[in-house]
């Protein structure tokens, strides 16, 4: 069964603006796609879907074996501790450290404290902060905010990451730091899904990729690029 | 691609990392997240310390205002208490009763309901009551015989039942007559139960007001960490969790709140009183030993009621969606 699967989905926003439009998709476990597309296209919005920030108007979705379109309020919780969430902006808390910061994600799921510590370092391990854990988040490099917020999507360890333009405010060579890391994560298993503008990244990777356009899926290739080729006049 | 993973299920795969070798049981977890929740509540309090201030001051200021209408509701009500009190219906006796039909007339007038005391008073008390109003004049020497009749006192339970008490001792067998000063009385009953409502209904609006404005309070607060709710939210917090802290931190805030208030209340009550029976001596104010007791815990039951329903209220839109 795939882990993530959309069927059908429509999403009409109040005031009729309609993000998507018919929109299937299935991701198996431990696959690597990113989404593409203009702004505006959808891609958020289809992010927001799978973490159930934003229901469906129409259409199924299922996500870990949840059916996330008609989840109750008081099971959403317990979907969101099978995702990870990243973003453009980090959304580090400011008053606390780096390791503070993962540590309170892990808290907030009611990690019993005693294993806080070790779940921390090894999130904090993997994407290469552990050296900057005491650090508050204005002490640090764009990139290395991202790898924090990276972290603390992990520690919980999730079965899927969810990334929405996660080198957005990044500088390329950075961005390439990011996106190497999350195929490491990958590698490891956990699924990916992440929206980006940045078309150097796809290309060079050539994992799946779909594209939106106007609510729509025009594409799905497997090893895809940003862009479809042009034909040659 | 599908290599064994580290973050991915969670029993089997993290052996070691992260995981005590002493088991933890679900108690265990859930008195240390209560713990945790407790604590970042308190620390809430501390960090956000102006905007502590800012609320704990709109707090204390409603519950100060509160504090003086339930003051100026109890005097009230004890002044209402001792005018009616003092109200009593009088039930004229048919002159030549044997003392077993008197008797029997007390006896039927305090079956009826409603009626907290009867008492008989003989043609002769009645005299010399009147003589003593009219400033000590020999009245019995004035007129040959006693012109006055045995009366029945009655004394109701509640000042609005004296219409009804009154009626019914007008059938009592030996009764001829009964008054209460009709008009008199019932506008001095109605102007207490004016009273009372007033105070009662100043009492409650302030009391809401007071709820209102620290939910305006507490909401600050809640938006001064709406990006760790954003968070705690995302990474799959329970409402519970995402609540708690609030909780804690309001109930907080209207418990200090509470305790100013008090602390002010019972420094300035004593004051006020005796200040007042300086000036108007016979102004009938209650004692500050009957007031400061039952203001107190009442500040601080509303105090901490008031805190933890502003925090319940403006935490809750960020879980309504």
């Amino acid at each position: 069964m795939p882990l993530i699967e959309l069927e059908g989905v429509y999403k009409v926003y109040p005031g009729g603006r309609v993000a998507l439009r018919d929109v299937s998709l299935s991701v198996d476990e431990g696959e690597f796609v990113f989404l593409v597309g203009p702004t505006g296209a959808g891609k958020s919005t289809l992010l927001r879907l799978l973490y159930r920030d934003e229901l469906p108007t129409r259409g199924r979705v299922r996500v870990a074996g949840w059916d996330v379109h008609r989840l109750r309020p008081a099971q959403v919780p317990l979907l969101r501790r099978h995702l990870g969430v990243v973003f453009q902006d980090f959304k580090l808390l400011a008053d606390r450290t780096v390791y503070e910061n993962v540590a309170f994600a892990l808290r907030a799921v009611g990690t019993p404290p005693a294993w806080i510590p070790a779940r921390v370092r090894a999130a904090l391990e993997l994407v290469g902060l552990w050296e900057r854990a005491d650090a508050f988040p204005r002490q640090l490099s764009g990139g290395e905010q991202q790898r924090a917020s990276i972290a603390r999507a992990l520690a919980n360890q999730p079965r899927i990451l969810l990334a929405d333009e996660p080198t957005g405010n990044l500088d390329p060579d950075t961005s390439w730091d990011i996106v190497k890391l999350l195929s490491r994560i990958n590698l490891r298993g956990t699924t990916v899904v992440m929206t980006t503008h940045n078309k150097t990244v796809v290309d060079i990777l050539r994992r799946r990729v779909v594209e939106l356009q106007e609510g729509q899926v025009v594409r799905d290739e497997v090893w895809g690029r940003y862009a479809k080729p042009r034909a040659v006049p | 691609m599908r290599s064994p993973a580290l973050f991915r299920e969670r029993p089997k795969a993290v052996s070691g990392a992260g995981r005590p070798a002493r088991r933890v049981s679900r108690l265990e977890a859930a008195v240390s997240s209560v713990a945790f929740l407790t604590r970042e509540g308190v620390v809430g309090f501390w960090r956000n310390g102006l905007m502590s201030v800012a609320a704990v001051s709109s707090i204390l200021a409603a519950l100060l205002a509160f504090g003086g209408a339930l003051v100026t509701l109890w005097n009230l009500q004890a002044v209402a208490a001792r005018v009616e009190a003092q109200l009593v219906v009088v039930a004229y006796l048919r002159g030549g009763l044997s003392p077993a039909q008197r008797e029997g007339a007390r006896r039927a007038a305090e079956r009826i309901p409603g009626v907290r005391t009867v008492s008989f008073v003989p043609r002769e008390e009645a005299l010399r009551r009147l003589e003593e109003a009219l400033g000590g004049v020999e009245l019995a020497d004035a007129v040959r015989q006693n012109p006055l009749p045995d009366t029945l006192e009655v004394r109701p339970e509640q000042a609005q039942d004296l219409r009804r008490v009154a009626e019914a001792l007008r059938s009592v067998p030996g009764v001829v007559e009964v008054t209460y000063g009709e008009d008199a009385t019932d506008r001095l009953v109605g102007l207490t139960r004016l009273v009372r409502g007033a105070g009662a209904a100043a009492t409650g609006v302030l009391g809401a007001v007071s709820v209102v404005v620290s939910t305006n309070a507490l909401r600050l607060t809640v938006l001064a960490r709406q990006q760790e709710v954003e968070i705690m939210r995302l990474v799959g917090a329970t409402s519970w969790f995402v609540r708690w802290p609030f909780l804690v931190e309001g109930l907080l805030q209207g418990l200090v709140a509470a305790v100013c208030a008090s602390v002010l209340w019972t420094v300035f009550y004593p004051w006020a009183v005796a200040r007042l029976q300086q000036a108007w001596p016979f102004l009938p104010v209650l004692p500050a030993s009957q007031v400061v007791l039952p203001l107190v815990a009442s500040l601080l039951a509303v105090g901490t009621a008031v805190g933890l329903l502003g925090a319940a209220v403006s935490v809750r839109r960020f879980l309504a969606r």
